[in-house]
């Protein structure tokens, strides 16, 4: 019988088949269709995404991705409780993940950094407890909203180097304003106010956003708004877009933030302010952790060249195999949780006490109409402050 | 040559299988469990305690002069727990035991109106009073009002050790549990009681 490999021992050719059939067997394990689901989720056809995740491989390394996109298409839906227990549950399993794993670290040598359990990025963490509040927001199940609101403080008093959000700090203020913790909520309005240098002030006290126009224009407003004359006030929550994956370069993406405007009844009750960009902040990200990942590029590389060099000096043909495979396994790791909004933002105007629905006017940077929206749910109430949110999913 | 490298891929199949085969760890297992000492697997709040703050905050409350000073039988409303914490704890869990904890302690001195189930009350109410017979009926504008308000508040604080080269983190948590009864007529907080516990876990920072 002819031999493909005569010098190589037995021993390990069985090795090399048993490997190459397990490596065989795991790859053809089906996983969910995420591209097919998030193709769905842009297109507006949530129904259709939420079907192409309606099951989740448990143990799966991707397990924590899925259910991040899952927990946003089923909020879009309007399932607030099957959204919830979806970002609780990939909540749980990125506390486990705290734990590093030898046998991921020692494959994602060999192969790649997608071999290791996915948790993303710490902001997309932090994201992850801002949407679930809103999942709250609209149950009117303002206590767990509140333990949203600080597990996104937990997140952001621990950043090492990585990025602060403003609107994970606006979210969980208003959180924790809504159980009457007026003292914690004024602690973040003031670290959001903080990390939006530019256009924006946030008054403490009230929560109430307006543009910087100038430092003196902006006092009157602030002080009328702490006489609170208004009737009510609504809270809506507003995003836009998509966040770019892969490595993101330059400032393209977080410029020219577009607005919604907010009408009852044909009358206009203010617009919204950008809080946060998905993309600057995974650029930040990004930055923070170039040297560390460069090093493990470094040293992957070196192990491959290593094992490689080592079936080389067995047998000259399977070593150059080997060196051209584990080559062709090199992939970066730009697994993201792409169904996150790339602009965030927040809108809090006075309103009618009867609000029963308002319009969304989603607006371009330089005003040009996007799209237009009637918002009838979710609508919560708690006394005199309307909750809601929405979002233009765009092209 | 040939055969030691034959017995080795022999041998190692044979072992494999039986590990996968003969191992418990393989083997689906069920058991019943001690629901008084249950073990925990973290520092985080658990079933058991669970019932130890309600049993605690239970015995406390109907042993208080101010049960054994009450001339009638007290009417209580439950408003609930507030989850002062940053895991998702259901504190509705605590109050439906310390309730029934209450009742039993309390040789049904202690009264409570069902706050959680009055729409369905008032619907099946309202469904007698046009379908059932008179004799059955259950009157209406009868029932009775609660006389004090019980709530309380579950807080929770964290501590992890800090940055240091190890292998291993340990966290500290430490909860405690409020619960005040409050005179519904004058407003004022009639009885309060605390209970408290702390716990340490430490984790691996690297495992298999």
């Amino acid at each position: 019988m002819h031999q493909a490999f005569p010098g190589m021992p037995p021993f390990l050719r069985y090795g090399t088949l048993l490997a190459v059939g397990l490596t065989g067997l795991l790859a053809g394990c089906s996983t969910p269709p995420l591209q097919t689901a998030r193709a769905n989720f842009y297109a507006g056809r949530f129904e259709q995404a939420n079907t192409n995740l309606a099951a989740i491989p448990k143990g799966n390394k991707d397990e924590v991705l899925f259910l991040m996109e899952r927990g946003m298409i089923r909020q879009n839906l309007g399932q607030y409780e099957a959204s919830a227990l979806d970002w609780r549950r990939a909540g749980e399993l990125d506390a486990k993940l705290d734990t590093y794993s030898i046998s991921q670290g020692a494959s994602s040598l060999i192969v790649n950094d997608r071999t290791l359990s996915f948790r993303g990025m710490p902001f997309e963490r932090t994201l992850m407890y801002a949407f679930l509040a809103k999942d709250y927001l609209a149950d009117s199940n303002w206590d767990y909203a509140a333990i949203c609101a600080r597990n996104i403080i937990k997140k952001l008093e621990a950043l090492d180097g990585f990025p602060d959000i403003a609107y994970g700090r606006y979210m969980a203020g208003f959180c924790l304003e809504l159980i009457n913790d007026e003292g914690n909520a004024a602690i973040q309005y003031r670290a959001a106010a903080r990390v939006l240098k530019d256009n924006i002030l946030i008054d403490a006290l009230s929560g109430d956003i307006l543009p910087k126009t100038n430092a003196i224009s902006a006092v009157t407003p602030i002080a009328k708004a702490a006489l609170k004359t208004e009737p009510a006030e609504l809270v809506c929550f507003i995003s836009f877009g998509r966040m770019p994956a892969g490595e993101i370069y330059g400032d393209f993406y977080s410029q020219f933030p577009p607005y919604a405007e907010i009408y009852c009844e044909d009358e206009y009750l203010g617009r919204s302010y950008p809080f946060a960009n998905t993309a600057a902040l995974m650029a930040a990200s990004q930055r923070r952790l170039a040297a560390i990942q460069m090093a493990k590029d470094a040293a992957r590389i070196a192990t491959k060249v290593a094992i490689s060099e080592a079936v080389k000096q067995q047998n000259n043909a399977l070593g150059a195999l080997t060196l051209l495979a584990l080559f062709a396994m090199e992939a970066p790791d730009t697994r993201c949780w792409e169904t996150l909004p790339l602009w965030l933002e927040v809108a809090r105007v006075p309103c009618p006490a009867n609000l029963k629905s308002y319009t969304v006017v989603f607006k371009s940077a330089s005003g040009a109409p996007l799209g237009k929206k009637v918002i009838t749910a979710p609508l919560s109430r708690r006394g005199n402050t309307f909750i809601s949110f929405c979002r233009d999913v765009g092209p | 040559m040939k055969t030691i490298s034959r017995a080795i891929v022999s041998g190692a199949m044979i072992g494999g299988l039986l590990i996968l085969t003969g191992c418990a760890m393989f083997r689906q297992k069920v058991e019943d469990k001690d629901v008084s000492n249950m073990p925990d697997y973290d520092a985080t709040y658990s079933a058991k305690d669970l019932r130890n703050l309600s049993e605690k905050v239970a015995t406390s409350i109907a042993t208080s002069d101010f049960i054994r000073n009450q001339p009638t039988n007290l009417i209580m409303i439950i408003y609930g727990v507030q989850p002062r914490t940053t895991t998702f704890v259901d504190t509705q869990a605590m109050t439906d035991r310390l309730r029934n904890i209450l009742m039993q302690k309390s040789n049904n001195k202690i009264q409570f109106v069902n706050e959680s189930r009055r729409q369905e009350l008032m619907k099946e109410q309202g469904f007698q009073a046009q379908n059932a017979t008179d004799e059955t009926r259950t009157a209406i504008g009868k029932q009775l009002g609660a006389k004090c308000m019980l709530t309380g508040a579950l807080i929770e604080m964290q501590k992890q050790t800090g940055k240091q080269v190890r292998v291993s983190k340990t966290e500290l948590v430490y909860y405690q549990l409020t619960i005040e009864i409050t005179d519904l007529e004058t407003g004022i907080i009639a009885w309060s009681t605390q209970e408290e516990f702390a716990r340490t876990a430490r984790e691996p920072l690297i495992g298999w």
